[in-house]
Formats: structure tokens, C-alpha cells, sequence
């Protein structure tokens, strides 16, 4: 890794922490999590120094795949997992210095959340979390983890309800929706081959255009099929196009470009702030499921190690997960959050009750009125109902291929 | 009369003129204006057209610059790299252009769009040097650390000739496995197939583990040195791989995901761009129309409105003119017919009108003049007719008395009374000088009233006159006198006449008038006749008196009458005194 390092001392000189004498982590990830206000609130309980590096998916992934002296933690989706792990970017993460791996629930470490759930298909982060003795990755428990399991949620499609006659949770709503010529030029997708490939693979299954014999791991046949009914759907012009971040999703539903979408949740939040009625869907056939990964880079060793974990375990202490559940994001240990937050909060956002009072979002503007209920249930129900997991499939160049003939069809 | 309108006449229509003059103006520089506006609504029009062509050539642009970074991307073309460069400035410029005087919403799309362009020119040079990267990796490094990890391999062998440590047979295992290192490799960046990568990591775990064996046997220092170098060899060798491997990803993603959502939202962009300046086009176009068709609608309203002002202010120009003209020309006409109770207006104003009334007034004065002038010329002009009747009456006096000087009658033209009274005195004192007999013949119209009452007093002239024209006929000496005497009673006086020639005179009157045959029906004779009495006067006649022989032939006359009338009677008895009937007469006939 000779040439990575010469482009890691050009990023980041180490004169900052000779200025200052506290240690400092440098954090690469993306806006979801790296927040200026989680920032500031960890510098303050921690008395370290933390620089976040946010970027685009695609960015942080391959700078920190090819060039892992660049950072100390790496935050991004469970999808990321194996590129990261395979490029030896990453070091395992000691699970006897986690300090609240024991209240960490059981869907990073068995896949249910409950019993009866479902198993998602694909990447499920189970699987991808114990390092073995030979170094692999697989759901057999050991001392050491690939990354720690932090932030998650499920995703959907979210639609204008102004446009499109509300449906009932897990009933009618269905991914099929977004292929429904009704909405001709009115729907967007999330441009990532590892998300929003599933969104149109859920949605082509549900129309019964096609079926997958193992929807989180296709073949190069489905692949081509699935991408045939895509185009075919794209050059007749049913899509408005693709979005690359959260504020383009929301822009395109502000400006009524798109009536129905993949979307992440603060978009969703954020549109209704603005007065958009935007609907989180429950689909019927399951969510998309994403799980958050913190990840040590492999060459992070000494001070910053140390500092690295008072991190992840400040992660897990209560108060960043209060922070991002006002974003419907999900914690990894739930209850240790529950302290930091309003009965309503938690009723709210964790349990799917009805708000009991209007809710403040993280900006502070109320995202919630009184009285509204999250769609998709609780907690539980919404992981109950996992249809695919993100994840980067065998044969992930191909669809890298596929999808730039989708996009340019 | 308007009384606002006190200004002079010619100042008045000076100012019409004038006024008139300004209103033209003012329509030529609303027409000037209206023109220019719509010239100005043209050239915005016209702008637009060439922003709606500079909308088409970014579309155009946007597919030529994908189409410049597949040919670099596929092929590696420098060239299609160089020509993209260039179409992005092209875009860059086109957008520079189209930003400038858009409308806010074209604005905001054209910033969109930059933004997209420089995200996707910042990945395509990203992409570059992934790409750059990548070659050097594939193509050079991952060889150099395959053949070094050979070299050491085989070094190890030829080694091994000396030792014991390694079996023969793991060595070529040991082979086999780092060729299926590199197939897997090679495998990969053929076919993308992310399994073969999972296979040669899977053989370089072999590999290593193969290593890790012969070292645990080695005891020579030299080649457990070599075993240590070949083991980081071949991490180091991994490593390459991998890093390769997530070049080959990063790049493709770039390529696959970055750019071409970026180039696929540029397009969607820059045609909604281009329909966007086409509507606005289109709205331009109706904008301008409206506004062409309101500004003529305007100028028309405009120019009619003034037309109105200018026919307006014409009628009480010429009002103002033609009306205190008109009531001159009329006070003019009256003043001519000699009027002169006419009340004159408008003497006091200060204009030519005035000037005008003031001349009137003095033609009026003069009327005035002129009438009483008349009055005294028709006073002395009747007292002068007066005078005239006078002497006319004095005249008729006159010409009276002379016409009864005269001895002539106005009727017959025979002497009248008062001749044959003097001729009778002269005759009669003749006779006494010469003693020759004269002989008188009285003669009578018969039945002459009742002539007169049948046929009226014009017919009873014209019967007198041509009873006295055979008179004259009858006179053959020119001492003889035919005379009217009185009425229908006609007297004629023969000199130097016996009995019997006056009697043959008288028989010859009578059958002369008798054969005029003048109708009478009033008469037993049925014609005009007369009656004739015949005296005679001679010296021996002891007649004193001359108008004893008038007498004496108004006797023999009455004998006539008595003897049934046309007929000749005479006193036979010539001097001789008392009454005598003559035999002659009718009976001669």
C-alpha cells in the first residue's frame, strides 16, 4: 500500500495533533451519522478532538477500501462490509472493549429481533459480523466483530398523499406501487446498485414481472431480466430519474416532480416539516433493511485506538441514539436510549403509538404533529417485516454495468 | 356664442392650427413609440428564440459529452477524454449565456445543471486517475509482486536441494496455488466476477498457509529469511490485488452509478431546461402578442380620442368664427334691406368681429340717415303730385271749353250745331244779297231709341257715323253742309237749291241709306231707314227769322214721320207762310 499512503499524508497532515494535545479521530462516513451536532456533543463528553469527513457513498467507500490510513473509523452500511473487509481496510473490533455489548439486541447478532421475524435476505449484518479464526466472516459468534452495530432502520418508498390514495400499512401498500403506470415520470429511485436495485427487484416481484430465487444474491440471468424490465420502464419514460442524497429526495417530492420514491427516513421527516404530506410506506412484501457499521481502519493502532473506542461506546451510551431516533433511526441497544427521550418520544418512535404531543425533529422544528402515527408499527413489527437486507451481491460489477445502461436508457 | 372664446379670430385659429399640429405630433410619437415598443417586444422575442436554440444545443451537448467520456472509458481514448474537456466548457459556456437574462426558474435550473456538470466533470477526473491507477495496477504492479513472489519461490526451491524441510509435492501445491492466485486474479478484472476474487483470496489463504508450514519446519536461517520475505511478498501481493480489485469497483462505480446518474439527471434537466424556454417562448410569444394587440388597440384608442379633440375643438373654433360671422353677415343683410332697428352685438369685443360690428354700426347710422332723408323726399314728392292733378283738372276745364269752340262733331264728323248755325246766318243773309233759294233737309234716324236700346249705344254710334259718311257722300257742291243737329237728327243745308232739287237730294239720302240696309228689327221696315223733311227758303219768303226754315223742315220732318216714316216730305210753299204738305214723298217711289 505504498502509493495509498503517499495520498493519506497528503489528506491529513498530523500538525493538527501537534497543535493540540487531546487525541484526534478522523471520521469518514456519510451525512446520516455524521452530524455536526453529534460531533460537538462528543467532543464535549469525551474531551477528545473529532474531525468528521462526510462524503457520498461511493466516495467514502472507495477512499476508505484503498486508503485506510485515511481515517480511524469508517461509518457507513452493513453493505459495505465485505468490500471494506475484503480489502483488509479494516481491523476487528475487540468485543470485550465494548462496553455496552451486552445490551446490543438480538438482530445484529442472530437476525431476528424477535423469533417469529423473518430472516432478510441478503447481506443480513449477522452475517457479516463475527470474524472467524481464519479470518472470514460469518454468524458464528467469537471474540472479535467486523464492525460495530450501531444505527439501522428500514426503508421503503415513501409517496405524496396528495397524489396517491393513502394505503394501509403491510396490507396495501406495496413496492409494485412504483411501477404503477398511474405515476408515469413520477417516480425516483435512489441511485445506488446496492439499494436501489432492490427497491426495483422488490417492485418488479411484486407486479409478478419476474422472480428471484434468492432476491439478495442474483444471478447474472436475473440480473439481465430484471434490468430488461427496468429499461423498458425507464424509456417509456416512467421514471422522473434517480437521486444521489437525502435533500435531492426531498426536493424532487417538494417540487412535486415525483409523487412516489425510494427515500430514507429524514427525508420523510424533513417533507413533512415542510408541510409535505409524505407517506412512509410498510410494504407488504417487507422492507429494505439497512444496518449501520462503525468500522476501525486497519491502521489505526495506539492513542487514536483508544480514543476510537471511547467513540463507539459514547455511540452506544444513550444520547446519540435519543438524537437520531428523532430522525427514525433505531439504535442498537434501544433501552440505554429510552432515558434521553420523552415518554411521547419513545411511544412514538419506537412503540408506533400516536404521538402524544407534536415532536420536535433534531433541527428543532416539529416534525410531528400530535397524534400522528409512524407508519410500518414499532420497533419490532417493522423488523419482523425484513424482505432484503442491502447488500453487495456476488455479482455486484455486474450490476454496476446494469445499472448504468438503466440510467442512461 | 361661447363666451370663453375671447381670444382675437386669428389668434384663434392660429392656435387651431397649432393645437391641430401638436395632436399630429403627438400621434407620430405614439406611433414612433408603439412601433418602438413593439420592436423592443420583437428583439426580446427574437433572444429568446436563441435561447431556446442555446436550451437544444446543451441537450445536444449534454449526449456528446457522455458519448466523449464512454469512448475514453471504454477504450481508454485519450482523445474522447480531450473531447469531452472541451464539450464540458462548451456546456459551461452555453450555460454562462443562458443564465444570463433567464428568468429565475431558468436560472435555478441552469445552477442545477452546473452543478451536476461539475460533479460530473470533478468524477470524470477522478475517473482518470482511478483508471490511470487502476492500469498501473493490473497491468504492471500486480505482475511485479507475482513474479517477485515466484522469484522467491524459486530461490526457495533451489534451496530446498540442500534441506529437508519442504516436501516436494507441497512445493508444487504451493505453485499451484499461487497460479490460481494469479488465474483468480486475471479471472477478475477479465470477467468481473466479484467470486474469483473470493477464490483467490481463498488460494492466497492456502498459500500463505503453505508457507507458514514450511517455516514451521525450517530451521536454516537463510531460508527461513527467504520464507519471512516470501510471506510479506505475498501480502503485499494481496494487497495489490485488492486494492486493484477496489479500484476496478471504485472506477466502475464512477463510471456506472456517479457519472452516469449525473449525466442522466443533466439530460433529464437540460430538456426540461429547453421545454422550460420553450414554454416561456411561448409565453413570450403570447405575452407579446397580447401586448402588440393592447399597444394597437391603445394607439387606435388614443388617436381616436384625439381625433374626437381635434373635431371638437374644430366645431368651436369654427363656432367661434362662423357664428358671430354668420349674425354679422345676417345684421349685414338686414342693414342692406335698409333695417336699421337691428341691435348689433359684439361691439365692445377686442377682435376682428368687433371691428366688423363697429362697421356695422356705422352702416346702420347711415341707414338711419338715409331713411329720414327719404321721408322728406317723399313729403315734396306728393306735394308735387298735388300740384300736377291740379293743373290737369285745369287742363280738362280747358280742353272742354275748347272742344266746345269747335264745329265739328267728335262722333260723326259732320258740323256740328254750332257751325251749321253759322253757315245758316251766313246762307241766310246770302239769300237776302243774292236772292238764290236755299234749302234745308231735316233728317231723323227712325226708330233710333229703340235701335239704340236692341243693339246698344256703340252700334247706335257706328250706325250715326255710316249714316253720316253717305251724308258726305251726298254733298255734291262744297257749299253745301251736311251737320249733326242734335241726337239721331241730322240737317243738311243746300245753296242755291230749289224745292225739287232739295227734294231729289233728300229722295237720294233716303234710298242711300235704305241701301245700306242696316238691320233694325225693332222696325216695321226691318232695316235702318230715315225720315226727311224738305223746306225752302227764298227772298221772297217773308220769313224774318233763320230758323223759321229749320223750323219749316222740322215740320215737313214731322209730316214724314207722320206719313209712316223713310220717307221725303217737304213745305211746298217756298216763302210762302203756314204750313204745306208736299205730294212728294213715297208715293214717288
Amino acid at each position: 500500500m505504498v502509493a495509498a499512503s503517499g495520498l493519506a499524508s497528503a489528506g491529513f497532515p498530523a500538525i493538527v495533533s501537534a497543535v493540540n494535545r487531546k487525541p484526534t479521530i478522523r471520521v469518514l462516513g456519510t451525512h446520516v451519522t455524521l452530524q455536526e451536532a453529534i460531533r460537538q456533543r462528543a467532543e464535549q463528553d469525551l474531551g477528545i478532538n473529532i474531525e468528521f469527513h462526510p462524503g457520498g457513498s461511493a466516495g467514502v467507500l472507495l477512499r476508505a477500501s484503498t486508503n485506510p490510513q485515511s481515517f480511524d473509523l469508517y461509518e457507513q452500511w452493513s453493505n459495505s462490509i465485505r468490500i471494506l473487509w475484503q480489502a483488509g481496510s479494516i481491523q476487528p473490533i475487540e468485543i470485550s472493549r465494548l462496553k455496552y455489548w451486552n445490551e446490543i439486541n438480538s438482530l445484529t447478532k442472530t437476525g431476528r429481533i424477535s423469533p417469529d421475524a423473518r430472516l432478510g435476505q441478503g447481506d443480513a449484518p449477522y452475517k457479516l459480523l463475527y470474524v472467524q479464526p481464519e479470518g472470514t466472516l460469518a454468524p458464528e459468534p467469537s471474540r472479535h466483530i467486523s464492525f460495530l452495530p450501531y444505527v439501522h432502520n428500514t426503508d421503503s418508498f415513501g409517496y405524496d398523499s396528495r397524489r396517491i390514495a393513502q394505503g394501509v400499512p403491510y396490507e396495501t401498500e406495496s413496492w409494485g406501487w412504483l411501477l404503477n403506470p398511474d405515476y408515469h415520470g413520477k417516480v425516483a429511485i435512489v441511485n445506488a446498485p446496492t439499494i436501489g436495485l432492490f427497491d426495483l427487484a422488490l417492485a418488479v416481484q411484486a407486479r409478478g414481472l419476474m422472480q428471484f430465487a434468492d432476491i439478495g444474491n442474483m444471478s447474472r440471468t436475473e440480473l439481465d431480466l430484471l434490468f430488461e424490465i427496468a429499461v423498458e420502464y425507464k424509456r417509456r419514460g416512467h421514471f422522473r430519474g434517480v437521486w444521489s442524497s437525502v435533500p435531492a429526495s426531498v426536493e424532487l417530492m417538494q417540487n412535486e416532480e415525483v409523487w412516489i420514491q425510494s427515500m430514507f427516513s429524514p427525508g420523510v421527516s424533513s417533507l413533512n416539516g415542510m408541510g409535505v404530506p409524505c407517506v412512509y410506506a410498510a410494504p407488504r412484501e417487507g422492507y429494505r433493511a439497512w444496518h449501520g457499521v462503525m468500522c476501525l481502519s486497519s491502521h489505526c493502532e495506539g492513542e487514536r485506538k483508544e480514543a476510537a473506542y471511547a467513540f463507539m461506546n459514547w455511540w452506544l451510551s444513550g444520547w446519540p441514539g435519543a438524537f437520531i431516533a428523532r430522525q427514525g433511526y433505531y439504535i442498537a441497544n434501544p433501552e440505554r436510549s429510552r432515558r434521553f427521550m420523552s415518554a411521547a418520544e419513545w411511544d412514538y418512535w419506537y412503540e408506533g403509538e400516536p404521538a402524544a404531543q407534536r415532536l420536535k425533529g433534531t433541527d428543532g422544528r416539529f416534525s410531528v404533529a400530535e397524534g400522528e402515527v409512524r407508519t410500518g408499527g414499532s420497533y419490532q413489527q417493522r423488523f419482523e417485516n425484513i424482505a432484503v437486507w442491502n447488500t453487495v451481491m456476488d455479482n455486484y460489477e455486474y450490476t454496476l454495468i446494469k445499472w448504468k445502461e438503466f440510467l442512461l436508457a | 356664442m361661447v363666451s370663453t372664446f375671447y381670444f382675437k379670430l386669428r389668434t384663434r385659429i392660429y392656435a387651431g392650427y397649432i393645437i391641430t399640429g401638436g395632436i399630429a405630433l403627438l400621434m407620430v410619437l405614439l406611433a414612433y413609440f408603439s412601433v418602438m415598443s413593439l420592436f423592443g417586444e420583437f428583439k426580446h422575442f427574437t433572444e429568446h428564440g436563441e435561447s431556446a436554440l442555446r436550451g437544444q444545443e446543451l441537450s445536444r451537448n449534454v449526449v456528446e459529452l457522455q458519448r466523449s467520456a464512454d469512448l475514453f472509458m471504454q477504450d481508454g481514448q485519450v482523445s474522447g477524454a480531450r473531447q469531452a474537456a472541451y464539450i464540458s466548457e462548451r456546456v459551461q459556456r452555453i450555460l454562462l449565456q443562458l443564465e444570463q437574462g433567464g428568468q429565475p426558474e431558468v436560472q435555478e435550473r441552469v445552477e442545477s445543471i452546473r452543478q451536476h456538470l461539475n460533479i460530473y466533470t470533478s468524477t470524470f477526473e477522478d475517473v482518470k486517475r482511478q483508471r490511470q491507477r487502476r492500469a498501473e495496477l493490473v497491468e504492471q504492479r500486480i505482475a511485479d509482486h507475482a513474479s517477485e513472489v515466484n522469484r522467491l519461490l524459486q530461490a526457495y526451491r533451489r534451496l530446498q536441494g540442500s534441506g529437508r524441510a519442504a516436501p516436494v509435492d507441497q512445493l508444487a501445491e504451493l505453485e499451484t496455488a499461487l497460479l490460481r492466485v494469479e488465474q483468480g486474479a486475471s479471472r477478475y478484472f477479465y470477467t468481473l466476477d466479484g467470486r474469483h476474487i473470493t477464490r483467490m483470496q481463498q488460494w492466497m489463504r492456502e498459500s500463505r498457509q503453505l508457507m507458514s508450514g514450511f517455516a514451521l519446519l525450517e530451521i536454516r536461517p537463510e531460508a527461513q529469511a527467504l520464507l519471512d520475505a516470501m510471506l510479506q511478498s505475498l501480502q503485499n501481493y494481496e494487497a495489490v490485488i485488492l486494492e486493484a480489485v477496489q479500484r476496478t469497483r471504485g472506477y466502475m462505480y464512477l463510471v456506472n452509478v456517479v457519472m452516469a446518474a449525473e449525466a442522466d439527471e443533466m439530460l433529464y434537466q437540460t430538456q426540461y431546461l429547453a421545454e422550460l424556454i420553450q414554454a416561456e417562448m411561448k409565453n413570450i410569444e403570447e405575452q407579446a402578442v397580447a401586448e402588440m394587440r393592447w399597444t394597437g388597440q391603445w394607439v387606435l384608442w388614443i388617436c381616436l380620442g384625439l381625433l374626437v379633440l381635434v373635431l371638437l375643438l374644430s366645431y368651436l373654433i369654427g363656432h367661434s368664427v362662423a357664428d358671430p360671422i354668420r349674425s354679422l353677415a345676417k345684421t349685414f343683410m338686414d342693414l342692406a334691406r335698409g333695417k336699421d332697428s337691428t341691435s348689433i352685438e359684439r361691439q365692445d369685443a377686442d377682435d376682428e368681429l368687433g371691428e366688423l360690428a363697429r362697421a356695422a354700426e356705422v352702416f346702420r347710422s347711415k341707414n338711419q340717415e338715409t331713411r329720414q332723408l327719404l321721408a322728406s323726399f317723399q313729403a315734396l314728392s306728393s306735394e308735387l303730385e298735388q300740384k300736377v292733378a291740379d293743373r290737369t283738372q285745369e287742363l280738362e276745364q280747358a280742353n272742354a271749353r275748347l272742344e266746345a269752340l269747335s264745329n265739328t262733331d267728335s262722333l260723326t264728323g259732320l258740323a256740328n250745331r254750332r257751325l251749321f248755325d253759322q253757315v245758316l246766318e251766313r246762307e241766310w243773309a246770302r239769300v237776302e244779297r243774292s236772292g238764290e233759294p236755299l234749302a234745308a233737309i231735316m233728317m231723323d234716324v227712325d226708330y233710333f231709341k229703340l235701335y239704340n236700346d236692341h243693339y246698344g249705344h256703340l252700334a247706335g254710334d257706328d250706325c250715326l257715323k255710316a249714316i253720316a259718311d253717305e251724308l258726305q257722300l251726298q254733298l255734291k257742291r262744297a257749299t253745301d253742309l251736311a251737320a249733326r243737329y242734335g241726337g239721331e237728327e241730322f240737317v243738311m243745308l243746300l245753296q242755291n237749291t230749289d224745292l225739287e232739287g232739295a227734294l231729289r237730294v233728300a229722295e237720294s239720302i233716303r234710298q242711300a241709306v235704305e241701301q245700306l240696309h242696316l238691320p233694325h228689327v225693332e222696325s216695321p221696315m226691318g232695316q235702318v231707314s230715315l225720315s226727311l223733311g224738305v223746306a225752302l227758303h227764298t227772298r221772297d219768303c217773308p220769313a224774318q227769322d233763320r230758323h223759321w226754315l229749320v223750323r219749316q223742315a222740322d215740320e215737313a220732318l214731322y209730316c214724314a214721320k207722320e206719313g209712316g216714316r223713310n220717307r221725303v216730305c217737304a213745305w211746298p210753299q217756298v216763302g210762302s207762310i203756314g204750313r204745306s204738305e208736299s205730294s212728294s214723298g213715297r208715293s214717288d217711289h
